[in-house]
């Protein structure tokens, strides 16, 4: 008789379906049924669990970085809109919103970033100067950031706008690289 | 007399990715039912249904840069090399503190692989006038950007000092650069 060989060949693991049944020990069941079955949904949970509060993220990446044209100060008391991001919550848990652009002014004057959600002004930046010729900033280049937090319901859209206005009267800028980021994490 | 039996739950530990685990291979029919499979390899048997973090990268320097003047224009002040590990996002935090001399102003930047993709503001640090009595400052900038899988990207903080004196110097300290890679 010949020697026996034996050959172990990595498999391809397979795919799994939210729904298919798993079997599970479980060591604090003492009677006879020890062995259970779980959905492979609620195994992931599981192990979101145990690695990290933070595991799963839903991130929505919404940029421009074309430059608008000049957009005028004192614009009748309207906002200019920079982007728009259209956000479906995934775990109905809370949702962080950073939003910003960058700007080019002309002039003296100042820029303010705000942030609506669903048309309702929800957060307002500090205003961000642009000036070239006083003062000594030679600058007319400049940028601005937003921060929000929302508590989220699953399954429902959000929609956010960042929109800008210049403060000044004959004053005018151009924006780019415009962003709304939004981050949802399942913990 | 009855035995009372108590159920507890159980602990679960905390897992380390280098944590070999044992698994049933239910396709195998010879002796070798029983394999290891490492911690990262188990959940991605598991359908994530979202991004999840799997690397964080920090490159952060405490000490002080040194003396930017505004003839130097824009500096690289710190730089992190990150390797995406299977393509994803990455989240880049960046940002330096400051400490100007006169009226000095400092702005910070943002390139990848050598292309500009994010300004600060113009961070004011005034030490005589306009009532801003402090000549500290600081700035922070956030960036994401899609990944592809084993691609190199070299992030770089660039400083510039701004202001009418072309005496008037700044020099950044604290100066970070964070990336988080997100992977679906």
């Amino acid at each position: 008789m010949g020697d026996n060989k034996l050959t172990i060949e990595l498999l391809d693991i397979p795919a799994v379906a939210d729904s298919d049944l798993l079997p599970v020990y479980d060591i604090s069941d003492v009677s006879s049924e020890r062995l259970k079955k779980i959905t492979a949904a609620n195994l992931n949970s599981y192990w979101y669990n145990s690695f990290s509060p933070n595991f799963a993220n839903a991130i929505t990446i919404e940029e421009t970085t074309a430059q608008t044209g000049w957009l005028f100060g004192n614009n009748g008391g309207a906002y200019w809109l920079l982007e728009t991001n259209v956000v479906t919550s995934q775990f109905g848990q809370t949702m962080n919103i950073e939003a910003g652009s960058q700007f080019l002014g002309s002039g003296s004057g100042h820029i303010q970033l705000l942030l609506f959600l669903d048309t309702v002004l929800v957060a307002t930046s500090d205003g961000y100067g642009f000036n070239n010729i006083a003062y000594g900033n030679s600058t007319l280049e400049g940028a601005g950031r937003i921060e929000y937090y929302l508590a989220t319901t699953q399954g429902v859209s959000y929609t956010f706008e960042l929109k800008t206005h210049t403060i000044g009267v004959g004053e005018q800028a151009k924006f780019s690289n415009r962003y709304i980021y939004s981050t949802e994490s399942d913990y | 007399m009855a035995d009372k039996q108590t159920n507890e739950l159980v602990t679960i530990p905390i897992l380390s990715t280098n944590d070999l685990f044992n698994i049933f291979d239910i396709t195998e029919g010879g002796s070798e039912k029983i394999k290891k499979v490492d911690a990262i390899d188990l959940i991605s048997y598991f359908q994530l249904p979202a991004n999840y973090i799997r690397k964080v990268t920090i490159q952060e320097t405490v000490s002080s840069y040194g003396v930017i003047s505004r003839l130097d224009g824009k500096v690289v002040i710190q730089t992190s090399v990150v390797t995406s590990q299977e393509g994803g996002i990455f989240r880049i935090d960046a940002g330096s503190e400051f400490e100007v001399t006169g009226t000095a102003e400092m702005q910070l930047f943002l390139n990848i692989n050598a292309a500009q993709v994010r300004m600060g503001d113009v961070v004011l640090a005034d030490n005589q006038s306009y009532g801003n009595s402090t000549p500290y400052g600081a700035d922070m900038l956030l960036y994401m950007i899609n990944t592809t899988p084993s691609t190199i990207y070299t992030i770089q903080l660039l400083a510039e000092v701004t202001n009418a004196s072309i005496g008037w110097t700044a020099n950044p300290f604290r100066r970070f650069i964070y990336t988080t890679e997100y992977v679906y």
